[in-house]
């Protein structure tokens, strides 16, 4: 038995699965197509940073700085940081770690979430049947982060690709199966499918 | 109707479980706080009644927060976990309003203090009765022994041959030595499954929330809501002693309201009732001839104390040990049928251990000797 489980299960067979600080995690499922995917990605560790000073915080890792801006992410190889507020930003961790930083201010809530990423072509009319938000418009370059409700649930989105169309949705644990499955039912009609977290490890070498 | 199967009856098991041997429950529901930050305190002094500053490393102390009218809104326990830091928890209910209430009550201060929601990153679980400690001490090690009644530690649990890092609350809500048991949400069902698993050879009992209202209501623990009203003070629930009556300077909130109302007769206050001819229902009407003088929050057949026994609101002065009040139940129906009267007596609580012998023994962590 896994120690650690996610709130999410697909009703898809897992062809790859290993097992990641106590979670069993899918690599692949058996006949994964193309794409679009939606990926269970709970098993990354992510990080709550609160202080007034966030922007005289030095780098979290090599290249790794806290937004200046707010609703802006910062990108490092797998690490993600999201500006929340003036006093708060979140630390993701996509390959399963999480830079090494141990400050006062800093709170380890991993597990906590449920985090989701959509991958591939249609993925924002997915999240525009979802929510009434224009996440890909075009007067926004870069990553971005929103924070707004989908299906009334309180959400961090991270457009992290605007052509390849990869976005993150993290929000709290408990709502995580249902979520999923308003996910994938309003993804239907643009085949929306379950997908390995290869997905998003070959995503990231893609960059 | 009089032929209703009584509440108890259904969970009379899981009450044993707890009583005499050990029970499992899921409070995952229960809200969960860090706040932390160079003016934590000075905002848990504001919210909290009692004097936050006695709150300690590895202990837990129980308080409640007021509405500037002195009714409470919310009760939990809080420890300090480092300088400046804090871990609290509150009801179910409040959890979604917590942060947004010390943060007005706080808003004109100028305070440097962060408040992380911890509710859905934590689940968590009481493991409760005397053979509590026996069941933890296989998956925590023997030292939590050591850990006294109303102690917080943080120790790593063997789950399934991993490590998982778990809170340990010893609170004593159900009247008997227990164990909150706060760990991250994604091992919750590994934990609990390690729990049954170590509690075979106590006969461990999944219990539910009748079983945990029956237990706390022998012990006289309120349930916010339930036991009180949105005029009931701390005064009026006999929880006066958590007030620090000598601060002067954290601007508490519900304190003036509390000096208004201290002392001044006619109030509604919460008492125990003894009912010797039936067991009404939750709501029944309290009455002292031709007039209504309070209601009962909680009644049930207790199974455990072999009476029928209650928590209920009721007018002073009737609220005095030995008083006879009426009890009338609205059935529904029409003229006599439609209801049903009992006579109920005024008695002290708690009803169960009222010296709280239970919650302090130690010994059954020595194999009950």
């Amino acid at each position: 038995m896994a120690v650690r489980q996610s709130a999410v299960e697909f009703k898809a067979v897992p062809a790859v699965t290993q097992n990641i600080n106590g979670w069993d995690v899918v690599q692949a499922f058996e006949g994964q197509g193309e794409g679009p995917f939606l990926v269970d990605l709970s098993h990354c560790p992510c990080m709550d940073i609160q202080d007034r000073n966030l922007d005289q915080f030095p780098d979290l890792a090599d290249g790794l700085a806290i937004p200046k801006e707010m609703n802006g992410i910062s990108r490092c190889g797998s690490f993600l940081i999201s500006r929340m507020n003036a006093t708060q930003c979140m630390v993701w961790g996509l390959d399963g770690t999480l830079p090494e930083f141990n400050a006062f201010s800093a709170t380890d809530i991993s597990g906590g979430m449920t985090i989701l990423a959509l991958v591939g072509k249609d993925t924002d009319k997915v999240i525009e049947k979802l929510a009434p938000l224009d996440l890909f418009k075009p007067q926004v370059e870069g990553m971005a982060l929103c924070q707004a409700p989908i299906h009334h649930i309180p959400c961090q989105i991270m457009v992290l690709d605007r052509e390849t169309k990869v976005v993150i949705v993290a929000f709290a644990r408990g709502y995580g199966k249902d979520m999923a499955n308003a996910i994938l039912s309003a993804g239907k009609e643009h085949r929306l499918q379950p997908g390995g977290s290869n997905v998003i490890s070959q995503w990231l070498e893609s960059i | 109707m009089s032929d209703k199967k009584p509440l108890d009856a259904d969970v009379a098991d899981e009450v044993a479980a707890v009583r005499k041997g050990v029970g499992l429950l899921d409070v995952s529901t229960l809200g969960k706080f860090r706040v932390f930050g160079p003016d934590a305190l000075k905002a848990l002094q504001r919210v909290y009644i009692s004097d936050m500053s006695r709150v300690g490393i590895g202990k837990l102390t129980y308080s409640a927060m007021l509405n500037t009218g002195g009714a409470l809104v919310d009760d939990g326990v809080v420890t300090q976990v480092g300088e400046n830091d804090y871990y609290l928890t509150t009801s179910s209910a409040w959890a979604g309003d917590f942060e947004t209430w010390i943060r007005y009550h706080t808003r004109y201060d100028n305070l440097d203090y962060h408040v992380v929601g911890l509710t859905d990153v934590l689940a968590a679980v009481n493991l409760a009765g005397p053979d509590s400690v026996k069941v933890l001490s296989r998956l925590a090690g023997s030292d939590i022994e050591n850990l006294p009644y109303m102690g917080f530690r943080e120790v790593d649990l063997d789950v399934h041959g991993q490590s998982v890092a778990v809170k340990v609350l010893r609170v004593g809500f159900l009247g008997e030595r227990a164990y909150e048991l706060h760990t991250p949400a994604a091992s919750s069902e590994a934990v609990w499954d390690a729990l049954m698993k170590a509690g075979a050879s106590e006969n461990i009992m999944a219990i539910g929330l009748e079983a945990q209202n029956i237990c706390r209501m022998e012990k006289g623990h309120i349930i916010l809501g339930l036991d009180s009203f949105q005029e009931t003070n701390l005064l009026d629930l006999g929880l006066g002693f958590l007030w620090d009556r000598k601060d002067t300077i954290n601007d508490k909130v519900g304190a003036p309201a509390l000096k208004f109302a201290d002392g001044k007769s006619g109030r509604t206050k919460l008492v125990g009732l003894e009912i010797t001819d039936g067991c009404p229902g939750d709501g029944a009407i309290l009455h002292d001839g031709d007039t209504i003088v309070g209601h009962i929050c909680t009644a049930r057949k207790s199974a455990t104390l072999g009476k029928t026994v209650a928590m209920a609101v009721v007018k002073s002065p009737l609220n005095k040990p030995g008083t006879e009040l009426g009890v009338f139940q609205d059935e529904g129906g029409t003229g006599d049928r439609g209801e049903r009267r009992f006579t109920a007596k005024v008695v002290t609580m708690p009803f169960y251990d009222p010296k709280g012998l239970r919650l302090n023994d130690d010994t059954s962590a020595k194999g009950g000797e």
